[in-house]
């Protein structure tokens, strides 16, 4: 089995406009066209405002754009909400920032992973079950199952969501600033999980996030999104460390030092550079 | 000028920050870091007196120049606050008054510390505002705080912060909120108003790149406790405790390459309920012992750094 | 989008009008018959039938609603069967009283309930908060004509230092006063503590505290503003209940407003003067209404702007 393949083709999302057109829209994403290929991560880097959920969203099937078209393996997503599309949600999962909201805080997380095959008619059962023992195990929270949310830990609740994404044997996952809320110890746990995993299961990722540090470390490739534009792409490394694009560079440029020399490095140079 | 000796701050049923010794001279930047539930926003809210119900100061002495600020009732710590003690907090939109224009939420610190009155306090606000890099100060001045953005928010709370000059200013994660870019320039705006005022600062933060581009000196807190205290550059270039130490390594930097697999430190942060016996940190650190079952002190080693560890040092 | 958001608002009310009075209509024709309850019992059918041809009363339904509609839009509110004079004036004569009760009694509920609320919540747990929010169930539970009566009996009955009924003084105004607010008052405090409570735990009163302000000026300045804001809408809805209250009330104490006359115009089925005070009624909860709106905008800055400016 192989990561799945998502194309995305002239993306163009709008909102508002006023009645009539009397104010202008907002151009949430405004044109962009990406690759994800089979089995690799593609990270989305990009700040506030630059519409990379909103891609997220929709490279995910989760919403419609404006224009465009997004291509799963070669073929659309079904309409929105209809039988076919519930199906399709197996092969594509999302993996948002807040865990605590994304699990039902009613029900023990183990429960929730059956659910969710259930949902989907994977299995019979006691098939169900065994599986999620298995993913337990898979993500580090092995014999936790009986939990509820409110009794792990944000790292733990985040593999538990992991784990219930797996469940499906998603072709694609889109993590939307999956990490940015966990401690920078945790984040390094989920970041080598999520790795273990794509590896395992050759699962391919779209990784959005304000965070270039972990973008860098978890990305094969990389686009740099601003206000709906994407304004550079390549691979990871070249574009981090030899980037073409003033925003980039200025982004970079803006990331805080890693240690103090560095810091002063740097002052020192832009010193030089304006003397 | 500022001294906090043997602090401890919890509820009834949990102490959130033990027995922390911290020293602040004028000018100086003190970073103190910490993962999530290590204490280090309640050590600044303990030390402005600020703590809310249930959480309560247990002991400790917080001495800020001649004056002990524990034994100061509400009503004389409130002259302090704001002018003489300043705190920047998290979240600025959420922590400005909604239906109050921000301009006068800035005035207000001014008419009520420097008796201003209320014309002269709001021109004093333009200034302030101008000061701290809001386009535009006579027309921001009487935006609502929903009108802005995260980081004018933020700037705004620096100017109230900074509106009587106070001598410590405390500022609690005022920068995780905030895009990379505006990060850098409020960082760079918070360390040019101090140069200018020979403020010191307390700057509360989970990000060690934050730490690196700020801070003189850094404290590391874990479980409540501090575990190590050095200057900036030795804490970088050679961490004692072990925690610090997973910490730098697990760290992802846009400059460089991390290893495929990061160094990442098993285990969770215990809950004050569940802290562990001795030092917090024993269950998650490779070097425990038996010896760790008995709390290190905060012990200087030879490099001028505090480390409370019964094995400190090695390799990173 | 301002004028179609008051138009909106307009169109909405004069539909709340219509559907009012045309409830009314409907209720009183069909529940008895005006003219028999008019007309002693002995009067032969014949005198009963021209009674009811000379007020219109022997025509279809939708006859008559017709007709009273049209009359309605001529500023004709019809004739009361009492005294055959207009209908409009004889309620509009009764209106400044119900207003001076209705003001009174509102202000009792504004004042103490806030009061009571805001002093509830600053003292949370304690017996004074307690004691307000027990007050505030007696309040809210105790039927408004029971409590009238037994202040009756207590003020002016056994310790005689207030009138019984009647107006004149104001001395008279107390007690029904009183009986009308309180009611309300009940509820205008649970609701304000609940409202404070959850303002003063907001993060921008810990930065008011930061900044050195002392607890009154936090309290007055920085929370109550905030916490009225949800309390004035409730407030406005409140008056309904005021308006409601002032039937039995001025029925109870005598008091000689427009819900006095309401409950005698129903009783004779004195057709034109019910239909009169329930457009009064529905015109004035309109008009409230659209005020709370129009306030509520006023008070909280979100709502009145829509965009936000960028960095």
């Amino acid at each position: 089995m192989s990561g799945g393949e998502l194309v995305l083709t002239d993306i163009v999302r709008l909102y508002g406009g006023g009645w009539f057109g009397r104010h202008a829209p907002v151009r949430a994403v405004d044109g962009v066209s990406l690759r994800l290929e089979p089995g690799k991560t593609l990270g989305i880097v990009g700040e506030s405002g630059s519409g990379k959920s909103t891609l997220g969203r929709i490279a995910a099937g989760i919403e419609v754009p404006t224009s465009g078209r997004v291509l799963l393996n070669g073929k659309p997503y079904a309409p929105m909400g209809s039988a076919a599309w519930r199906r399709e949600r197996a092969s594509i999962q999302v993996i948002w920032q807040d865990p605590s909201r994304a699990l039902d805080p009613r029900m023990p997380i183990g429960g929730q992973i059956e659910e969710a095959m259930a949902a989907h008619r994977m299995l019979d059962r006691a098939g169900r079950l065994a599986r999620v023992g298995e993913l337990l195990e898979l993500v580090g929270l092995g014999g936790l199952g009986h939990r509820y949310v409110h009794q792990l830990s944000g790292g733990q609740q985040q593999r538990a969501v992991i784990a219930r994404a797996l469940s499906l044997a998603p072709q694609i996952v889109v993590c939307d600033e999956a990490v940015s809320a966990l401690d920078v110890s945790v984040q390094a746990q989920i970041i080598n999980l999520l790795n273990d995993l794509k590896a395992r299961f050759a699962i391919s990722y779209l990784f959005i996030s304000h965070d270039l540090g972990v973008v860098r470390h978890i990305s094969d490739s990389v686009a740099v999104m601003r206000e709906g534009r994407i304004v550079e792409t390549g691979d990871a490394q070249a574009v981090f460390s030899a980037p073409r694009h003033p925003y980039t560079k200025a982004l970079l440029a803006a990331v805080p030092a890693a240690t103090p020399a560095e810091r002063r490095a740097r002052e020192a140079l832009s010193r030089m550079e304006t003397a | 000028m500022l001294r906090i000796e043997g602090l401890t701050v919890g509820t009834d049923s949990a102490d959130l920050v033990l027995d922390v010794d911290l020293e602040l001279a004028p000018g100086e930047t003190l970073c103190l870091v910490g993962e999530s539930g290590c204490g280090k926003s309640q050590t600044c809210l303990a030390a402005m007196g600020l703590t809310a119900h249930p959480v309560k100061r247990k002991s400790g002495a917080v001495r800020f120049f001649d004056t002990e600020l524990t034994a100061l009732g509400e009503h004389e710590f409130s002259d302090i606050r704001g002018r003489d003690l300043a705190m920047i907090f998290q979240d600025a939109s959420a922590a400005l008054n909604p239906v109050k224009r921000v301009g006068d939420q800035v005035a207000e610190v001014l008419c009520v510390h420097r008796g201003l009155s209320r014309r002269e306090a709001m021109a004093r606000a333009v200034e302030l505002f101008e000061m701290v890099g809001i386009p535009q100060p006579p027309r921001r001045v009487r935006a609502y705080p929903h009108e802005l953005s995260g980081g004018m928010c933020q700037r705004v709370m620096i100017a109230m912060a900074l509106a009587c000059r106070p001598r410590l200013i405390i500022a609690d994660e005022a920068t995780t909120a905030l895009d990379v870019t505006t990060q850098a320039q409020i960082l760079r705006l918070l360390k040019s108003l101090q140069a200018e005022t020979g403020a010191a600062m307390l700057f509360v933060t989970h990000d060690l790149g934050v730490v690196a581009e700020i801070a003189d000196r850094v404290a590391v807190m874990y479980s409540g406790r501090i575990v190590e205290l050095a200057d900036a550059d030795a804490l970088f270039t050679a961490p004692q405790h072990p925690y610090t130490q997973g910490l730098l390594a697990c760290r992802l930097h846009v400059s460089s390459t991390a290893p495929a697999r990061l160094d990442a430190i098993e285990g969770t942060v215990p809950t004050p309920a569940s802290r562990p016996q001795g030092c917090a940190f024993r269950m998650r650190c490779l070097r425990a012992s038996e010896t760790c079952h008995r709390l290190p002190a905060l012990a200087p080693m030879g490099t001028g750094q505090l480390v409370a560890c019964h094995f400190p040092g090695g390799a990173a | 989008m301002r004028a179609s958001f008051l138009l909106s608002k307009v169109l909405r009310g004069l539909v709340t009008l219509l559907l009012a009075v045309t409830f009314a209509f409907l209720v009183l024709r069909v529940s008895g018959d005006p003219v028999t309850l008019m007309l002693p019992d002995d009067t032969p059918p014949d005198i009963i039938e021209r009674y009811r041809e000379i007020y219109g009363l022997d025509r279809t339904l939708p006859e008559q609603y017709l007709r009273y509609v049209g009359g309605l839009l001529n500023g004709d509110f019809g004739y009361s069967f009492r005294d055959g004079r207009p209908a409009l004036d004889v309620v509009l004569e009764r209106v400044p009283q119900t207003l001076v009760l209705g003001t009174a009694g509102f202000l009792i509920t504004s004042l103490v309930g806030i009061g009571a609320g805001i002093v509830a919540a600053l003292k949370r747990g304690t017996p004074v908060d307690l004691a307000a929010m027990g007050f505030a169930v007696f309040g809210h539970s105790m039927p408004n004509f029971f409590f009238g009566i037994v202040m009756i009996l207590l003020f002016a009955m056994t310790w005689r230092v207030l009138p019984s009924s009647g107006t004149g003084s104001f001395a008279h105004l107390i007690m029904p006063a009183v009986t009308l607010g309180i009611g309300g008052a009940g509820s205008i405090a649970r609701f304000t503590r609940s409202s404070m409570l959850e303002v003063l735990h907001q993060p921008f009163m810990r930065t008011a505290r930061a900044k050195g302000l002392k607890p009154a000026r936090r309290v007055i300045l920085h929370a109550v503003p905030n916490a009225a804001i949800p309390v004035i809408t409730v407030l406005g809805l409140r008056l309904g209940g005021i308006v409601a209250g002032a039937v039995v009330v001025e029925t109870v104490f005598a008091w000689p407003g427009v819900g006095q006359l309401l409950v005698t115009a129903v009783a004779q089925r004195d057709l034109a003067v019910v239909q009169t005070i329930v457009l009064l009624v529905a015109l004035t909860m309109v008009l409230v209404n659209f005020l709370v709106d129009v306030v509520y905008g006023w008070l909280d800055p979100r709502m009145a702007r829509a965009g936000k400016e960028t960095a």
